[in-house]
């Protein structure tokens, strides 16, 4: 049975597909994917398992869609099957994802991010570079608080809402943002800085001068 | 954006630095096709095992639709035992108590006599037959029989449910590699390639066959996955359990 699904809010559309308009599921996943992706790709690290985290979860959702209350947002909710699939390959798979994130994490939104650089190439290298050790920096934070971070300080979901996605307080994510962000600035603090200053001050001795804006003559060795 | 005040400089530029790597933009090409496929197998499946509209097959739905078979049959299990005045015998509690669709801690409960009974499993229609409710009546007509005598396994709760799976890995160790013919024709499609190597239990989850699946052991660490049969990937639960 296909109906139209133009205009249909995404709890029309969720309430469709358990009807079984096969159309709706698709549009209403289609609406979010984008962002999903995005989660799926920084909790997970590598496009190859956010790949598969996102398929688990659109499964998941498929099957599931039946279970959705109406408690929360479809979004939340979608988000929230798909953080949780995620979350379940990781542990599943944990003893590998301790490990240190592969080379070539970056990945098209980098490529996107950047593109704005095109004519400064210097820019861009350091922008990946940055870019490449933030997230490499995430990859070793606990499961629960690399979560927590992708999805407040990465994303900006409101804590309210990204304590219904991954089903905790909301004391909990700030607490868990909190750790995180702690760790993060220890690991990343010749990168970090307060907001609006520039970098003062000399770089480390043993690390590299990682500017976080664009410099304006030769990049530094 | 949340919390952007009252923070300490120093995760207030941490969380600056978490923003400037945030992803734009749309899944590759790969992935958004990948996608598409799966969805199309999803509606495909759905059309293929419930032509009705207004339901949604998963397996929640399957197991609630057991569930209501299962009390009926252990009305009438209860029914007759009170009519001939006898004791009913342990298996039969048990079936009736799992297929109206329990959290099912009588399947941990009796996962001893069950390992006790997986030497024999293979092939062993006769020790499988001592426990009633290894497969369900949703596997079609071959499956009125048992298959294993593995002890059933239940979803409600993901920590629950690596108990379980803990106490089934003694019994794919056991199974022999060799494929017992007669076996063979009752597993049906829970006999799938492709889903990766390890010894193999076959057993229900919810009263939906599934193939669980150990992986070697990788240090200290074993990868389980559970596929429902014939379905194969996506696994419906996966975990890691300590390496034996």
């Amino acid at each position: 049975m296909t109906i139209r699904t133009g205009d249909r809010s995404d709890q029309e559309l969720l309430q469709a597909h358990v009807d079984g308009d096969d159309e709706a599921f698709g549009e209403l996943f289609a609406r979010h994917r984008d962002r999903l992706w995005a989660v799926a790709l920084r909790t997970m690290g590598n496009p190859e398992d956010a790949a598969d985290g996102l398929q688990d979860g659109m499964i998941a959702a498929f099957r599931r869609a039946g279970s959705y209350r109406g408690d929360a947002a479809v979004t939340t909710w979608l988000h929230r099957v798909v953080v949780n699939a995620c979350l379940d390959r990781i542990r599943a798979a944990k003893i590998r994802r301790l490990e240190a994130l592969p080379d070539d994490v970056e990945d098209r939104g980098t490529v996107v991010a950047t593109a704005v650089h095109d004519d400064q190439p210097e820019a861009v290298a350091e922008d990946s570079e940055r870019r490449r050790r933030v997230l490499d920096a995430l990859a070793t934070l606990p499961l629960e608080q690399r979560a927590a971070l992708v999805l407040v300080d990465m994303e900006g979901y409101p804590v309210a809402e990204v304590a219904e996605m991954l089903g905790c307080a909301e004391g909990t994510v700030k607490s868990r943002c909190s750790r995180g962000r702690s760790k993060l600035a220890s690991l990343l603090a010749d990168l970090h800085h307060p907001a609006g200053d520039q970098p003062h001050g000399n770089p480390p001795p043993d690390g590299p001068v990682q500017p976080t804006v664009r410099p304006r003559g030769p990049p530094a060795p | 954006m949340t919390e952007s005040s009252g923070l300490p400089p120093e995760q207030e530029a941490v969380r600056r630095l978490l923003a400037d790597a945030r992803h734009d933009g749309p899944p590759p090409s790969e992935v958004l096709a990948r996608l598409d496929d799966t969805l199309a197998s999803l509606v495909a499946e759905r059309a293929s095992q419930d032509t009705s509209p207004g339901r949604v097959v998963d397996i929640g739905s399957r197991r609630r639709r057991v569930a209501a078979i299962g009390l009926l049959a252990a009305a009438s299990v209860v029914v007759a035992g009170v009519a001939i005045g006898q004791v009913l015998p342990r298996g039969g509690d048990d079936a009736g108590e799992s297929s109206a669709g329990s959290a099912s801690d009588s399947s941990l409960a009796d996962t001893p006599t069950s390992e006790d009974d997986s030497g024999a499993e293979g092939g062993d229609s006769a020790g499988a037959a001592e426990d009633p409710g290894s497969m369900s009546s949703e596997l079609g007509p071959d499956a009125k029989r048992p298959l294993t005598a593995a002890p059933r396994l239940s979803s409600v709760d993901d920590d629950f449910l690596d108990q379980q799976l803990l106490a089934l890995r003694p019994m794919a160790a056991a199974r022999s590699q060799v494929q017992d013919p007669g076996e063979s024709a009752v597993l049906g499609d829970c006999l799938m390639a492709g889903i990766g190597p390890g010894r193999r239990a076959y057993t229900t989850l919810d009263d939906v066959a599934v193939v669980v699946v150990y992986a070697p052991p990788s240090g200290d660490a074993q990868r389980v996955a559970v596929f429902e049969c014939g379905v194969g990937y996506p696994p419906v639960h996966e975990t890691v359990l300590p390496a034996p």
